[in-house]
This record gives structure tokens, sequence and C-alpha cells, in this order.
């Protein structure tokens, strides 16, 4: 197990530094000047000169990136252009806020979509199915922010339950809580309909297998049938659609942080981007790349977990 | 049971195929048709209708600035439409060639093109296309080729996988051996054998181009306004959600059911491929 | 009113008819076989492939696929201990059936690669039918795990019982099976064509385990196989099935050397036999199992029959008594008759 961490590990190294790469280049060819940018357009030549020596701009373009490089690997992202704090500070209250959005929408998810897939593969052709499919396809069409509307006209503005927007008092755990209510529902049911299809469909095809008839062949009842022998083989598709999903549920995260105002990652993102902010803008595009990078990561450790002929070799 | 009968006569006899096909050309008449049907301008300013409810006058209501919401979702179709159809068409032809290509010639080629196309889809979809539009600056064309960028890598992964597979079959082997040309390869061997796949893909991903191009308007950094999308729509009705919702559910209706519609077709299209998904 | 049985048999299938049933259309895969099993025997269901016989055995076991199949008439007498069970009246997915299947009836399958749960190790998978059936505790039911192992013929079974279906061959995987299939002592065994995806000489060493383990422990066996060679081994009695119905039957010995039936015959003239003469030709039966008579009252296998007669195309003969335990469904039987 332990080596199979490390060769993944291994494997993963060239893909970050394309990765770095890309986004190092990407913000090089952006339009505009970073100095000029932070200092606004009014501002004297001799003081965007010697803000870009300061910034090291006039540095051949090689050195910069080894620059940029090295500051990654020590945790030290620079300083944002535009309000001159500590990338690395920005990002370290942006990215909890983020994670915990996607991990109780992958959580909604799964706590619901695994047991609404089995019940709608066991009672397939059946309206429960019929339902379920509709939800899954309503689930797949509906993009974050539409859902997110929804929500919010519904459970904070008609029947207001839950708060609207903010993403609650820091230390105050509970209103936290009640704040992050709406954006994970959002999420989690948009997950949930993933989920719901792709436990489906596996269910179905695990049941026509020849090792559920062995199975029934032994007098056992159907519940176990489903739940001990065809719901374990279902856990490998189900295990690489959540990393393919946790990336549109990062992606939907953006949108959702938008409409709740949350103050995650993605507002960073986007004010970043407003404020030509390319120090920040580019360390937050690294760290999106980087949860991505380590959710595929984790699939690939999962599927040694889940199935016994992956994990022997 | 039915494999005697052609693939499309069985998309055909599935309803929600039909529902889906439909619903599709409805949406593309009504849009193609907007000049010429009976609505109000989408761009003119009504000081004293501003944010009217549902009306015979105004089927949708109108918005804070006195627009037809219903003139503006119509038009707004043709945006959302030509941006999500082309840059998947560009996407899909420049994904699938690129694909092949690495899945055929191996070697530098292949570790070259693969390594690119994977670290692109190393960033969710929406968060590469704001750092492009970032770069590019708003606009139509600018919006379809960021579209085209975020999509395309997805198509070479597709194609790849394909192009390898059908590698391996003899009758490429065959055809290598009496040296025909790559061209032709790729036309009589590869791209038929790996067409209907990718045809399905597409199909369901010009929901998610609809989805990123309304999220990048919605954003504020996608076609840039008065011109109507319906992210820019639902983006301004967030605004006035508590006392005008239809300003905001109008516009999210029409994305939602776009995207239903092409979810269905796509769906049968795969469930007449490959019937193994159940749908 | 409890179904009787009479005390020599273990199992009596009367009249057995099962169809694929879609809306108010219904095609008839098993039209009417009886046959029965007596205690300690072995008999063999003989036919090529889409005669009805995996689905026979199938329907004893509860397993049919339903929907579309269906049991539509007939009856299934199974004896368990003392009490006599109509299967065909069992609700299969009940609580009673449940209980009957893997202990006073149980299955091998035909495919062992698939047959074995990926997920679980193999110990677990034996443990777990013992466990369901005998309400022994977990290390009692290990020990008899390991013990129907050893019974199978496996080496070192303490570490096979830990490892995964996919680290056995599939010679040792049947074997599981047969261990699996075996070890709550069931009344009446059911083989679908246990050797069939084995190679030839681990199919012969899996037909001695399978015989010799029914017989030491007193489990009648129900074999499935379209192998004569298979079936002149294991057999005591044979049924050879033709399009769902049973068209032939008797012991053994009768059948290969005195076969009456045109469609037995044909399959024997089709394998090579080690009396056969050198060089002599194997005749094929002509057609295939889909050539139907026109006439839908005639006798099924008329079109392909080397034998057949006018009457043959009118209607379908009834089973003929050749001898006290041989009959043939073929009017060459019919008195008056060469």
């Amino acid at each position: 197990m332990l080596e199979l961490i490390i060769r993944r590990t291994l494997n993963v190294i060239p893909i970050c530094l394309v990765v770095f790469t890309i986004v190092f280049c990407l913000m090089r060819i952006a339009p505009g000047d970073p100095a000029t940018a932070m200092l606004g357009d009014y501002a004297s030549a001799e003081a965007v000169q010697s803000l870009r020596q300061e910034m090291g701009l006039d540095r051949p373009l090689w050195s910069q990136y080894l620059d940029s490089l090295r500051g990654l690997l020590h945790g030290d992202l620079g300083r944002s252009l535009s309000s001159g704090a500590p990338v690395s500070d920005q990002i370290a209250s942006a990215l909890p806020e983020t994670l915990a959005l996607a991990a109780s929408s992958l959580a909604i998810g799964l706590l619901l979509g695994v047991p609404l897939g089995i019940v709608t593969a066991v009672r397939r052709g059946r309206p429960v199915d019929h339902a379920g499919r509709l939800f899954s396809l309503s689930g797949l069409s509906i993009p974050s922010f539409v859902l997110g509307i929804l929500l919010m006209l519904l459970f904070a503005i008609d029947v207001p339950i839950f708060p609207a927007i903010g993403g609650g008092r820091s230390g105050d755990l509970s209103d936290q809580l009640l704040h992050l209510a709406l954006p994970s529902l959002t999420l989690g049911l948009i997950m949930m309909a993933y989920v719901t299809r792709v436990m489906r469909t596996s269910m179905l095809n695990v049941l026509q297998e020849d090792y559920i008839r062995t199975a029934r062949s032994k007098g056992i009842g159907e519940l176990r049938v489903v739940l001990r022998h065809a719901l374990p083989n279902c856990l490998v598709p189900l295990v690489s659609l959540c990393a393919i999903n946790v990336i549109v549920l990062i992606s939907s995260s953006v949108m959702v942080e938008i409409i709740f105002s949350r103050p995650g990652l993605g507002r960073l993102l986007i004010s970043a981007m407003r404020q030509r902010d390319y120090v920040s803008l580019q360390s937050v595009l690294v760290v999106y790349a980087g949860i991505v990078i380590l959710v595929n990561m984790t699939a690939d450790l999962l599927y040694g977990v889940v199935n016994p002929r992956i994990r022997s070799r | 049971m039915s494999g005697r009968r052609s693939g499309g006569a069985r998309l055909l006899a599935s309803p929600s195929a039909l529902i889906g096909l439909a619903g599709i050309a409805a949406i593309v008449l009504l849009a193609a048709l907007a000049p010429l049907l009976p609505l109000s301008d989408p761009l003119a300013q009504q000081p004293y209708g501003t944010l009217a409810g549902p009306s015979l006058a105004s089927w949708l209501g109108t918005d804070n600035q006195g627009r037809d919401v219903l003139s503006r979702v119509i038009f707004g179709a043709q945006t959302s439409l030509l941006i999500s159809l082309v840059s998947i068409g560009l996407a899909m032809v420049l994904g699938t060639l690129l694909g092949v290509v690495a899945g055929y010639y191996r070697g530098y080629a292949e570790v070259a093109i693969m390594r690119v196309a994977d670290s692109l889809m190393a960033f969710p979809s929406l968060i590469l296309g704001v750092a492009i539009m970032a770069i590019l600056g708003s606009g139509t064309e600018k919006v379809i080729l960021c579209l085209t960028i975020v999509m395309t890598p997805r198509f070479v992964r597709i194609a790849y996988g394909s192009a390898m597979a059908v590698r391996v079959k003899e009758y490429i082997e065959a055809a290598q051996a009496v040296s025909a040309p790559f061209h032709r390869i790729l036309a009589v061997h590869i791209v038929p054998n790996i067409f209907s796949e990718i045809l399905v893909v597409a199909i369901l991903w010009i929901g998610t181009a609809i989805q990123v191009e309304a999220s990048l308007s919605f954003i504020g950094i996608g076609v840039s306004p008065p011109t109507p999308t319906w992210g820019n729509m639902i983006k301004s009705g967030l605004d006035y959600l508590p006392i005008a919702p239809w300003m905001a559910l109008a516009p999210s209706a029409a994305i939602f059911l776009t995207i239903v519609f092409f979810n269905l077709v796509g769906d049968s299209i795969r469930d007449v491929v490959d019937p193994r998904h159940y749908g | 009113m409890t179904p009787t049985l009479h005390e020599d048999l273990q199992l009596q299938v009367r009249d057995l008819e099962i169809a694929v049933v879609s809306g108010a259309e219904r095609k008839p895969v098993v039209k009417g076989i009886s046959f029965d099993i007596r205690r300690n025997e072995t008999v063999c269901l003989v036919g090529e492939s889409g005669c009805g016989k995996s689905v026979t055995a199938l329907a004893v076991m509860g397993l049919l696929q339903t929907p579309p199949m269906r049991i539509v008439g007939g009856e299934i007498l199974l004896r368990a201990g003392e009490e006599v069970f109509d299967l065909a009246r069992l609700d299969p997915r009940g609580r009673a059936f449940r209980r009957l299947r893997g202990a006073a009836v149980s299955m091998i399958f035909q495919e062992p690669m698939t047959s074995l749960n990926p997920v679980h190790r193999n110990g677990a998978q034996i443990v777990e039918v013992i466990r369901r059936h005998t309400g022994l505790g977990r290390r009692a039911a290990w020990q008899r795990m390991l013990e129907m192992l050893r019974l199978v013929g496996i080496p070192s079974p303490e570490v096979r019982a830990r490892q995964y279906p996919h680290e056995l061959s599939g010679g040792m995987r049947q074997r599981v099976m047969i261990a699996l299939a075996l070890a709550c002592r069931p009344g009446l065994l059911l083989a679908d064509e246990p050797t069939t995806a084995l190679d030839v000489t681990t199919q012969a060493q899996i037909l001695t385990q399978i015989r010799e383990l029914s017989r030491s422990s007193r489990t009648s066996t129900l074999f499935i196989t379209h192998d004569l060679g298979v079936v002149a081994q294991i057999a005591d009695r044979v049924h050879v099935m033709y399009l769902g119905e049973v068209v032939e039957s008797g012991p053994v010995r009768e059948i290969f050397h005195r076969p009456r039936h045109p469609y037995t015959r044909g399959l024997l003239a089709s394998v090579p036999s080690i009396e056969s003469e050198p060089f002599s030709r194997l005749t094929p039966i002509r057609g295939t199992v889909a050539d139907l008579p026109e006439n839908p009252a005639a006798c099924p296998f008329e079109p392909r029959c080397e034998s057949g007669f006018g009457l043959c195309r009118g209607r379908t003969p009834p089973l003929f008594e050749v001898s006290t335990s041989h009959r043939s469904k073929c009017w060459l039987e019919q008195e008056g008759r060469p």
C-alpha cells in the first residue's frame, strides 16, 4: 500500500510541473502590466519602473519562473497586488470554506444517492424507478447557480428557514453550519443525481452477474444479496464517478460561493480576476489544480481498497 | 432483441429521444426565427414599465429596465445556442484529430499532446474558462474560443482511447501493410469506428458548454451586456429575486429545459449504441 | 393438502411447463416434462443447448429469471428430510423456499470463473451458506468449511480459504463451488455443465469428485450436460431432451447400447467412441435445432429425422414404453411397426 502511494505520488509530479508551467505562461500572456495595475493608470513612469524592478518583472522570464516555483515549494506565494496581503494567508482563510462546502455536498450526495440508486435498480421499471430517473435527469441538467437561486427563493425568501448569504460569524460553529445549509444542499442535490444514476446502472449490471445467482442459491435473503454481494462490486464505478464529479463539484462551487456570498476560493478567484491581481490569480489556479490532482490520486488509491484484484497486484 | 432494427429506428422508438428532439427543434426554431416573431425589442427600455409581473402584454413580465423578459429569453437562446454549438463542434473536430494522431502515431506526438491535455483537464472546466477569459477579455467570439479550449482536451481523451483500441485491431494493421496514407486510414478505418462514441459525448457536453457559457456571463466575463444571454439575465435577476423572481426564473427555466432536452437525446443515443448503460 | 412422494424418490417432476411470458404472449420453453430421481441416484439430462435442460434445473432451484420466465404448470416434488414440498407452488422469493435453497437442494453452475463473488474471500463464501442453514457458530462453521475444502481435494485449505477467487485456477474455483454446494449436505445436487468450461484433465478429476462426494454423502444428483462421454462416466439413468421435451429415458446402459429414439441415435453417432472403427465417419444430425415442423401438431424432431414417416407429420407421438424402465417418444415404438 505504501509503495502504491509513493508510486502514485511520483507519477503526479510531472503533471504538477506542467500545470504550474501552464498557469505561469497564462499569467504572462495576460494583457496589462501587473505594476501598472497595482499603482493605477496615473502613476509616473519612474514609480512603475521601480516597482517592476522590486517585483522582479524586469528579469528574464526563466528566472522569474524559477523564483515562482521556488516560492511555491516554500509556501511563499507572494503578495496580493490589490491588498498587499500575503497570498498564502488569503488562501489559508478561503480554502477551508471551499473544502467544507465540497465535503458536505459530497456527503449529502453519497448518503442520499447510494440508497436511491440501489432502490431504483432493484425496483426497475416500477414507479419509484421512474421518479428516480426523472430526478437524476433534472439534477444532471440543472446548473448549480440555477438550483442555488431556486433554493434561495424557496428556503430563504419565501419560507425564511435558512440565511440567504454569507459564511456565518467566524468562531460560531452553529451559525456557520446554518449558512452552509443551502449552498451544500445545492451542490449535494446535483451530486446526488450523478450518484443515483451511476449506482443504478452499475447495480443493474452487477445483479446480472453469475455470482449473484450463486448468492441466491445459498438461500439468503434478497436484502443480503443486494447489500453484501452486489453493493461491494458497485464501488469501483462509484469511486471513479466520485473522482470525476468532485471536479465538477469544485467547478460548481465557484458559482455557489458567488450566489451565496461565501468567502471561499471561488470568490477569491473572481475578485483576483476582476482586479487583475495576477499574483493571487496564479496561486488560486494552482490550488484548484492541486485539489483536482489530489482527488484523482485519492481515487486511484481507493480503487485498491474496494477491489481486491487491484490490491494484490 | 431488436438487433435487426437500425439504430435510427430504435432511437425514434424511444419516447425520451422524441421529447428531446422535439424540444431542441422548438428551441432552435424559436431562436432562429426570433426576429420574425411578434416580440418586442429585447433592448427597448420602458422607464414606466419596470419590474412588471407577467401579464397578457408581456407574458413573462419585464425586467428592472422595463425590457420584455420573454423576448430577451428567446433572443438569449440565439447567443447561448450559437456559442455552445459552434464551440462543441470546433472542439470535437480539433480534439478528435489530436486524439487520433496521439493514439495512432505514438512517440513524441503522443507524449506532447496527452501531457498538455491531461494538465488542462486538471483544471475544473469553469475555472479554466475564467482563467482564459481573464486573458482574452469579453465578447462572443472570445467565449467561443475559450469554450473550445476548455472542451477540446475532453475530446482528445475519448478519441485517444478509442483510437488506441481500434489501432490494435488487425484491419488497421492490414491497411498499414499495404501502406495506405494516414488521412486515408483515418477516414476509412478510425473515424467511422469511433464516431458514435464521440457523437454521444458531444451531445451530452453541449449541456456542459451551455452551463459554462451561462456561468461566465453570470460572473460578468462572458458576452457583455446589453446583448441578452441567459447568464447575464439571471445575474441581474438575482438582485431583484425577492420582488421580481420572474427575472431570474424565466432564463433559469430556459437553460434547464435546453440542457434536459440535449441530455435526453444524448442518453437515448447512448442506450442504442451501448445498451449496457440501461439509461 | 401436503404433496406425497414415493419413498424411494428424492425428486419427482411431473408435467412441468415453463414459458417466457410477455404480456398475453406465452412462448413455451419446457413443454410438460416428467422425470424422477431416486435416492442416491445420479440422473443425467442430455440435450443440445437451448433444449430447456438448464431452465429445468433453475426452476427446481427457484432461480428462474422472473419476469420473463415462469412456471405455468406441473409439479416439482422435493423431499427435504421428513417433509415433501411442491416447489412449483412455493414462492421462489418466499421464506419457505429460501430455507430449502442451499440446504435441501443446491446447485453447481457452469462458469467457475464468474460464479464466485470477486470481493469476498473463498472461505467466507462457504461459511455464509453453512451459517445460514445450520446455526453453527463462526468458529464451528469455519472448521466445517475447511473440512469441505479438504474433501473436494483443495491442498492447504487454510491458505486457500483466506485467498480471493481470482487467486485460484478455474478447476480450484469449481472445487470451491462444489464444497459450497455440498456444505449443508443437501439431499439433491443440481450440476449444470460443471465441467464444460474446464480443460480435459481437470474435467475428469472434477467429475470423479462430484460422483464420489455425492455417493458418500448420500446426495442425489441431477447432472446436466451435452457431453455423452460425461454421461457414460457418471449417470445411472438418462433423460434425453429435445426442444423442451423428454424424448427418451432409461438406464444408462440401455441408452448407450439400445437407443430407440432417432434423436438419441443421432447424438450417439455424432460422438467418436473408443469402440468405433478407426477412421470411420462420424455422422452429424442433419439440420439445426431451429428447424421446426410446418405443422405445429407434428413431431418436433420430424424435420431432422432420418426415419420419419407420414404419421410423424400429423401428430406428436406419446411416450411409449419400450421396457419397464425405458421409454421413447417416437411413433416407431407403436405396436405393429418395425
